[in-house]
């Protein structure tokens, strides 16, 4: 079998880059398996209790980069206990034992503390990256370590991280030294942060491409660091709150006008008055737009803008936006593959849009295949005609602020319209869905839903047979995430 | 979800080719027929990670299973001032953990309050950060200016209008949850400034909430109603007149302390932080 030399197959190897891939790759024979772990770099684990530190360093000496999940996706609704678990010590601290030449962290669901960062700053000299996504446990000295120590830092990621703010005096904590930045997102940060640091900083960081900037940063700020940063790629705004009069304006529009790389806009954390037309300049060449931290941009502008985003693949928006708006976006947005509307006051339980925006973004948006969707009501009418229209979805994600809402309209389950999804989406990889179920919608799952990875139930379905119907037919389902269904649980 | 069911995403063999006894990731169901020493048995379930199941191998080795959660096994989330502290004050261990766990439940414990929908737990499905996010950013809209908060306000009313969907003009409201604090008392509370259009009603709910046990064995012993509102006027000047041993007062944008009840009611809830009730004797010093 093996004709080649290691050196060549190791050469070979690395063009697998995929995990899937590479795991296949490794079953193949006992020397391939060996060629391919020593040669890994990146290793991905998708629950960090399914294997220990220790084994993954044994198999994989030359990990330099790894991913790791920690709590289930339910945690982000406050579902599972606090003291679940999901600490990303025990790892770092197996790696700094064993002298791993670690570059690159990324954690998703997971506790890290402050004094975990710090250990991380200290024991990896080529650490470069950095990327935390709706983890806790660690506050801005924990940041500040890694400001300070880690010399090469490329990245620096927190996502919708709940972080303890000490008044930051982080960012002041990279060294004059530090010009490596490609890019820094610290959009979820709750407090101030030293405006004059942060200046100089992008002013030392030629490779900058990506920053997010948090609600502390105000207009005046963020103009003058467009001006030292043109070549951004994705700009997160902090606060636009202004005086579309004023010459901090004017000076916006001019660094604006530079900025002909922009290609992923969010943030608007703050903002008022709403006019936008300083951005109308990048719209035309957005491929990325999350508007779902804007509350304060709605009505007229948001349309406004939307409109020029005529190259728009992925948007993400509150449902302010009404079922106008999404009529607007799909009539411009041609490109459109995935959306996500969220809901701009969770807790009134009063959601602009209903099935019409989904049935106009289903006719209008052909390349759309992926849909996150809060909303006031559905009918099967609507998700029958959508399923017609836009067969191609691998993602389909519904949520009925009243989780047991049945049809608006005929006052029916929703079991004929998720069918009809199932049914024309022959693609469909993930569903989630809501409104009034009964165990006949797990039927139509169990029998078209061939593809389906991962489903999302809540408050479904009457009795077990929803369950085996669902367990029976959908082969290749790995995550299942139920809540609030009337199921006996004894057979399974 | 990453949740252990099948023992980790798509990294495929890195996962499944390791997982033993040791890792025992998936949770068996309660059937009590057990399965063979060294065998797997996947269930449905959120994967527990605390106890004994990931700190390597117990001796209870594969007889560990896990309950299904439900929403009985987490804090009640169905709000209203009573309803909270019924639960601290009964709830087992667990809950109470759950309860004073981590700062995103509390918060979103109050952003609840008083919504039907919101009374499930974990629904809406939309992550904890956006929902912090969602609260604050409510309260400082009201901070920016009032007009375009206003417009805004109306626009959603109108579209929500348009849709023949049923309003009404509380519902389209947005909430301005601040915390208060009482001298005293260990565990603080949350009062949604907008629920309330001027100082008075904000004092007679802060002190239903913190003054309640004293002042209600009076209340029932008068039975006309004239006696009740003098009672009524009464508790009104307990905080806010500053006759009584207790005085409110709020922290505002700046930092500073203030007396609650000198600046017009709109100045107030743009500028306030927090809300603290303060013992007369260390409240010198504040004032005008």
């Amino acid at each position: 079998m093996n004709y080649f030399p290691d050196e060549v197959l190791e050469h070979i190897f690395d063009f697998v880059t995929s995990q899937r891939d590479r795991n296949s790759v490794s079953q193949v024979c006992k020397p391939w398996y060996k060629i391919e772990s020593s040669s890994r770099q990146k290793v991905f684990v998708g629950n960090c209790y399914a294997i220990s530190p220790e084994r993954v360093i044994e198999r994989f000496p030359g990990l330099k980069s790894i991913t790791l999940k920690g709590k289930p996706h339910f945690a982000d609704f406050n579902l599972v206990p606090p003291d679940w678990g999901g600490f990303v010590y025990p790892w770092i601290e197996a790696f700094a034992r064993n002298n791993m030449g670690l570059e690159e962290l990324k954690l998703k669901r997971m506790i890290i503390s402050d004094e975990c960062l710090e250990l991380i700053s200290r024991s990896f000299a080529n650490f470069k990256s950095l990327v935390l996504v709706s983890c806790e446990g660690f506050s801005t000295d924990g940041l500040a370590a890694i400001a300070s120590n880690c010399s090469f830092l490329r990245e620096l990621d927190l996502q919708e991280n709940d972080v303890e703010d000490h008044r930051g005096h982080w960012l002041s904590c990279f060294p004059d030294t530090c010009t490596s930045l490609v890019s820094l997102n610290f959009a979820c940060l709750k407090g101030d942060v030293n405006l004059a640091a942060l200046e100089r900083l992008v002013a030392r960081s030629p490779n900058l491409r990506s920053l997010r900037l948090n609600h502390a940063v105000p207009l005046d700020i963020l103009q003058k660091i467009l001006m030292r940063a043109p070549h951004l790629v994705d700009l997160g705004v902090g606060s636009y709150v202004h005086d579309p009069d004023s010459e901090t304006y004017n000076k916006l529009v001019t660094a604006l006008q530079k900025c002909k790389s922009v290609r992923s806009l969010s943030g608007f954390l703050e903002a008022a008055p709403q006019c936008l037309s300083a951005f109308h300049l990048i719209c035309p060449n957005l491929t990325s737009l999350n508007l779902s931290y804007a509350p304060g941009i709605h009505g007229t502008e948001l349309r406004k803008l939307i409109r020029h985003c005529r190259k728009l693949q992925r948007l993400w928006i509150l449902d302010c936006i009404g079922d106008e708006g999404l009529e607007v976006v799909a009539s411009s947005c041609k490109d459109l593959q995935e959306i996500r509307v969220f809901p701009s006051d969770p807790f009134v339980g009063n959601a602009a849009v209903t099935e019409v925006g989904l049935v106009a973004l289903s006719s209008g948006c052909p390349k759309l295949h992926s849909i996150l969707y809060f909303c006031q009501q559905m009918t099967n009418a609507a998700l029958i005609t959508v399923a017609k229209n836009r067969p191609n979805f691998t993602r389909f994600r519904l949520c009925i602020l009243d989780p047991t809402k049945p049809d608006a309209v005929t006052n029916q389950p929703l079991d004929e319209g998720f069918g009809a999804i199932v049914h024309s989406c022959k693609g469909l990889r993930r569903l989630s869905m809501s409104g009034r179920l009964t165990d006949r919608v797990f039927l139509y799952i169990g029998m078209y839903a061939e593809q389906l990875e991962m489903i999302s139930i809540a408050f479904a379905g009457d009795t077990d047979e929803g369950m085996q119907y669902l367990l029976n037919g959908c082969k290749k389902l790995r995550k299942l995430e139920i809540r609030d269904c009337p199921l006996a649980m004894q057979r399974f | 979800m990453q949740g252990g069911f099948f023992g980790g995403g798509s990294g495929g063999s890195v996962c499944m080719s390791t997982v033993s006894m040791e890792d025992n990731v998936v949770m068996s169901s309660e059937d009590s027929s057990s399965p063979d020493e060294g065998e797997l048995e996947l269930g449905l379930g959120l994967s527990l990670g605390g106890a004994a199941g990931f700190k390597g191998s117990g001796p209870r080795g594969c007889q560990q299973y896990a309950r299904i959660l439900t929403a009985k096994d987490l804090p009640s989330k169905v709000s209203s001032s009573s309803s909270s502290s019924t639960t601290s004050s009964s709830s087992t261990l667990s809950r109470a953990i759950a309860t004073a766990g981590t700062k995103r439940t509390a918060d979103s414990v109050a952003a609840s309050n008083g919504v039907a929908s919101s009374q499930v737990v974990g629904w809406p499905p939309i992550r904890s950060h956006r929902m912090h996010i969602m609260v604050n950013q409510a309260k400082s809209q009201v901070t920016e200016e009032f007009s375009s908060m206003n417009k805004r306000k109306n626009a959603v009313e109108e579209k929500v209008g348009n849709k023949n969907i049923n309003t009404d003009n509380t519902k389209a409201r947005t909430s301005l949850f601040v915390k208060v604090n009482m001298d005293g008392t260990l565990i603080g509370r949350k009062v949604d400034l907008n629920a309330h259009g001027c100082y008075e009603t904000l004092a007679q709910a802060l002190e239903n909430m913190f003054l309640r046990t004293t002042t209600t064995v009076n209340m029932t012993r008068l039975s006309t109603p004239e006696h009740k509102n003098m009672i009524d006027a009464k508790r009104h000047s307990q905080l806010l007149g500053g006759s009584s041993e207790f005085v409110l007062t709020y922290e505002d944008k700046d930092g500073d302390w203030m007396l609650v009840g000198d600046v017009p009611w709109g100045m107030f809830t743009s500028s306030v932080k927090r809300l603290r009730i303060m013992r007369t004797s260390e409240a010198t010093g504040l004032g005008k």
